[in-house]
């Protein structure tokens, strides 16, 4: 009864906490397709030039996404490598913004470019004619008069290595003020600018996000806790003759307290683990889709069940002293 | 040798008021002594004997065993008092229900630090002795009560105790049953063990070299048993 309750137990929490993650994670992905929470450019580049998107010819220095991993660490989700190049095409001065590395040849045209150059099947930004493979929605800043291509593209239209942005998306809650505030500190040689994809609003979706997650957590601990508390106490009284036992062939008080706790923490953790299982199989039956995502979450099982078996060796401790020191006669005699 | 003196021992009742199990009683078992306790429900014979083995404190008085002030000492003290001075026998057998006959038997030898290798070969050399090495890897629910409650004797003798104290040894078994473990009980202290058997059966209290009975938590006889067992 024990391990079921813990089982229950447990498999809500990692069902809960995974369908959390993956909530979180379509929210995030809705929010970046507005834009980063952060920018690093290169020193020098004014707020007009940024606005334009001419960043000049200036790169980043060379590991500034390794240094800002380190700095920002699990509060990073991505850190994506840009390089803006202006060029002429079809005689006017475009930014051509090369990202990314999973796109065939061809280029991507932001909306505003697209209907002024009345939408083109091909483009030629320097390699040739190339299709023409997407027209962006209106995003309402300069991307939309630019020009998309893979990075390496880009790179190879530059004549050198290197990128001049890099944008940042971080996790849920997460402000990128203070985000911004620990890259400064960690004096980068960069510029950090704000990704201008309304980060009040993001903060407060992802704050809200985050703190919802944390009280579901916080309350499924306290009713994990109190259940392994009461089981713990319901099964060691039904074992009180067998506790009695161990006391009058001579266990000492401490013996049998560890007898006590190490049978509830092997019970928390077993319950725990097939609770865990359960929970992410719940979290794939609610959404299939997220499957390979939820399974990705192993650690969360993990966590979860070495959670329970922590509660089960704590809640046990209370009923475990008073069994080690009560008088037990009453015990060995109502078998 | 074991002294009981002067201990009273009294429980709060459940609707209130108190209720005196012992009232100074006073008792010397000496080494290689078979004494049976007869009284009526409610005499004090079971608090006098877990009182003796070190498991209930009295109210007053003293219980001194092989030279220990068994209350004098520290609970962990008493614990390894309990593991190598006293064996419990018990009415209703209390075998731990997921071990083994074996493993129940091992168990008060484990706990007494002794390798797991030490501890089964005592326990297989008693259970052997005992009618049931056929039964080495039965679980308690797989045994006969009358097997049970030789399982129940051969874990009190796995240390080697001074004394055996035995609680309604034979109040679950059936008359052949009870019949057998009381013909191990005498051959036990025929061969020097020092035994206390609780029982509300005057028969075989009465085979029994001396009797001692409760009345009202009090001695109110202490004699030579009427009637010694044919072997």
């Amino acid at each position: 009864m024990a391990a079921a309750l813990e089982a229950t137990a447990a498999a809500l929490a990692t069902g809960l906490e995974l369908v959390a993650r993956g909530r979180e994670e379509v929210t995030n992905e809705r929010i970046d397709g507005v834009g980063p929470a952060l920018r690093l450019v290169p020193i020098g580049v004014g707020g007009s030039e940024l606005m334009r998107l001419n960043l000049g010819g200036k790169p980043l220095p060379p590991g500034t996404a390794k240094r800002v991993a380190t700095v920002l660490g699990p509060d990073l989700r991505e850190a994506r490598e840009r390089l803006v190049l202006q060029l002429d095409i079809a005689g006017r001065s475009v930014p051509v913004v090369g990202v990314g590395s999973g796109r065939p040849a061809g280029v991507e045209l932001g909306s505003a470019l697209a209907e002024a150059l009345g939408q083109p099947a091909t483009l030629d930004v320097g390699r040739g004619p190339e299709p023409v493979l997407l027209v962006r929605a209106a995003t309402g800043s300069s991307e939309d008069g630019a020009v998309f291509l893979t990075l390496v593209a880009a790179k190879a239209l530059a004549g050198e290595d290197r990128v001049n942005e890099l944008q940042l998306f971080l996790r849920a809650g997460v402000p990128p003020e203070a985000a911004s505030a620990r890259l400064e500190a960690a004096a980068l040689q960069v510029q950090v600018v704000p990704g201008g994809r309304g980060a009040a609003a993001d903060q407060e979706v992802q704050g809200a996000l985050a703190r919802g997650r944390r009280l579901a957590q916080g309350v499924l601990a306290l009713l994990l806790g109190l259940g392994l508390a009461v089981t713990a106490h319901l099964d060691a009284a039904e074992r009180r003759s067998e506790v009695a036992t161990l006391r009058a062939v001579g266990a000492d008080a401490a013996t049998v307290a560890w007898t006590i706790m190490a049978r509830s923490t092997v019970l928390g953790l077993a319950g725990g683990a097939v609770g865990a299982l359960a929970g992410v199989a719940l979290a794939v039956a609610q959404d299939p889709s997220a499957a390979p995502r939820l399974v990705a979450e192993w650690p969360v099982a993990l966590s979860v069940a070495g959670l329970c078996a922590l509660l089960g060796a704590l809640s046990a401790g209370p009923t475990a002293a008073a069994m080690a020191t009560r008088d037990p006669v009453p015990w060995l005699q109502e078998s | 040798m074991i002294e009981v003196n002067e201990v009273c021992r009294t429980f709060r009742a459940p609707g209130g008021g108190v209720v005196q199990a012992l009232d100074a009683v006073s008792l010397t078992i000496r080494q290689g002594e078979l004494l049976a306790v007869v009284g009526a429900s409610g005499s004090g014979k079971s608090t006098l004997l877990f009182t003796v083995g070190g498991l209930s404190a009295p109210t007053t008085g003293r219980v001194v065993i092989d030279g220990h002030s068994v209350y004098d000492l520290d609970q962990g003290q008493r614990a390894a008092l309990r593991r190598t001075s006293v064996g419990f026998v018990f009415q209703t057998f209390n075998l731990v229900p997921y071990l083994t006959t074996l493993e129940n038997v091992m168990l008060p030898s484990l706990l007494a630090g002794r390798t797991r290798a030490e501890a089964e070969a005592t326990a297989v050399r008693l259970l052997e002795r005992l009618g049931l090495a056929a039964r080495l890897r039965h679980r308690p629910a797989q045994l006969s009560v009358g097997e049970r409650q030789r399982a129940g004797i051969a874990r009190s003798l796995v240390n080697a105790p001074g004394v055996i104290l035995a609680d309604e040894p034979t109040g679950n078994l059936d008359p052949e049953s009870a019949a057998q473990v009381m013909r191990l009980f005498h051959q036990l202290n025929e061969e020097g063990q020092t035994i206390v058997i609780v029982t509300h059966d005057l028969d075989l209290a009465e085979q029994a070299p001396r009797v001692v009975r409760l009345r009202s938590g009090v001695i109110a006889e202490d004699r030579p048993g009427l009637r010694r067992l044919a072997s």
